[in-house]
């Protein structure tokens, strides 16, 4: 086998390693910003009980 | 005088002119019939019958009377659009703004198919070498597994120009055709009851804003900060994904999205085709990048359906992941998605798979870049 095929071996190894370690990254990243940030908007409730029958109907 | 002083073009084409004509009409034909990434392919098989004429002027030409060279437009926009790399990042800002982070954020664990399916990358570039190829040359090879045809186009136009053309055919000829080439590898490594497997839907979950916002900030950041290589992709990437999320500039994300990518993929795919002439592309080399394209998108499949059916050992039974879901962390974005939804369908009319697919196949875009940046990090220092 050629020089490059050794390389191209090492580089594979460096380079999955490499891709995982930032997405490991990036996931922990999404998992902290979910944490720090959630989504507080809940649906919208009617001020007072009375209100929800005060239709037009 | 003579027929070659009356009709230069005519006595100057060669079988090799004959056979990328035919090319570009194939692949104007693919594009038009079958609606194989038309945007791309159509340019790309019409400026390959553009190059193929002899003596065009869309290519620089010597002159006969003079001896200088006339600049062809394609080589102009070649040397301004694809060696400078500003097509493939203006069209990066493009995706960018038409990605939605959101899915990721249902389901972050997902994210790391993005990696496990830019294994045949590796496995391609490895076997390129030994298929005689040079490391940069092997290293473009395999790129085109990352079903991105961007990213290729940049991995191969800084390592190895000289095969830009056969590259890009291969990449985006491929990503068109991921509905027929992974459902048979999908099937090979997963049993009926694999493919039946139902997944939590997390579809409900609501992202805030900010989250959203700052999540291309600090990838940026953080994607520089270890690999700064990768920079110029990945920034790029997430810039066109803040102009998105940043919620006051509507206006510029619809113009990314929209007459930036049209532009931008008009010129991409016509000045692709200036490197498709037919001295440069009817090579033994063609064949074997074309057959290596493939080889590289079936072990990126097979890479994450593995790395799916692997965490399955590790997860609670409620939480285990359909291994089709694994085949999406490819980039091809939202075919790959689609075809394991439908192939999920196929096993069980009520077995909802569009949302896990979508969230891996949004880490497959994230991932491919990465991949892009590495490679471009790590080649040099190893040639």
């Amino acid at each position: 086998m050629s020089p490059d095929f050794y390389k191209a071996l090492e580089i594979s190894g460096i380079g999955i390693a490499g891709v995982f370690i930032f997405m490991t990254i990036f996931f922990f990243v999404l998992i902290g910003l979910d944490k720090a940030f959630p989504n507080e908007k809940k649906p919208k409730k009617a001020a007072h009980p009375a209100d929800e029958n005060s239709g037009d109907e | 005088m003579e027929l070659s002083q009356l009709f230069p073009a005519i006595a100057g084409m060669t079988w090799q002119n004959l056979i990328m004509i035919a090319v570009g009409f194939t692949l104007i034909f693919l594009a038009i019939k079958k609606q194989y990434e038309p945007t791309l392919l159509l340019p790309m098989g019409f400026g390959a019958i553009l190059v193929n004429i002899p003596f065009t002027a869309a290519l620089t030409q010597i002159d006969p009377a003079t001896g200088q060279a006339l600049e062809g437009a394609l080589d102009v926009f070649f040397k301004a659009g694809i060696a400078t790399e500003v097509f493939p990042l203006l069209i990066f800002v493009a995706i960018g703004a038409m990605i939605d982070f959101s899915p990721l954020f249902q389901r972050p664990s997902l994210l790391l198919f993005g990696a496990a399916a830019q294994f045949g990358i590796f496995v391609t570039m490895v076997f390129a070498t030994a298929v005689g190829f040079t490391l940069k040359e092997a290293a473009s090879i395999g790129i085109i597994g990352a079903a991105d045809g961007p990213t290729s186009i940049i991995v191969s136009s800084i390592l190895a120009p000289n095969l830009l053309g056969p590259i890009s055919v291969a990449a985006y000829s491929y990503m068109a055709l991921v509905p027929i080439i992974q459902p048979p590898v999908v099937r090979l490594l997963t049993s009926r009851k694999e493919r039946m497997m139902r997944m939590r839907s997390d579809a409900n979950k609501k992202v805030s804003k900010t989250a959203l916002i700052l999540f291309p900030i600090l990838v940026t950041v953080l994607a520089g900060l270890i690999a700064p290589s990768s920079l110029a992709l990945i920034g790029f990437l997430m810039f066109g994904n803040l102009i998105r999320e940043c919620g006051v500039l509507n206006s510029l994300s619809k113009t990314a999205q929209n007459e930036l990518a049209n532009l931008v993929t008009i010129l991409l795919g016509i000045t692709i085709a200036s490197t498709m002439t037919g001295d440069r592309f009817v090579t033994f080399d063609t064949i074997k990048i074309l057959s290596l394209g493939i080889f590289a998108f079936v072990f990126d499949t097979a890479g994450g359906v593995l790395f799916a059916k692997a965490m399955n050992l590790f997860l609670k039974d409620e939480k285990k992941i359909n291994p089709m879901v694994g085949a999406c962390g490819i980039s091809a974005f939202p075919m790959s998605a689609r075809v394991i939804h439908g192939m999920g369908l196929k096993e069980d009319p009520h077995n909802y798979l569009l949302m896990p697919a979508i969230s891996a196949n949004v880490g497959g875009q994230i991932g491919s870049v990465i991949v892009g940046g590495l490679i471009l990090m790590l080649v040099p220092l190893f040639a």
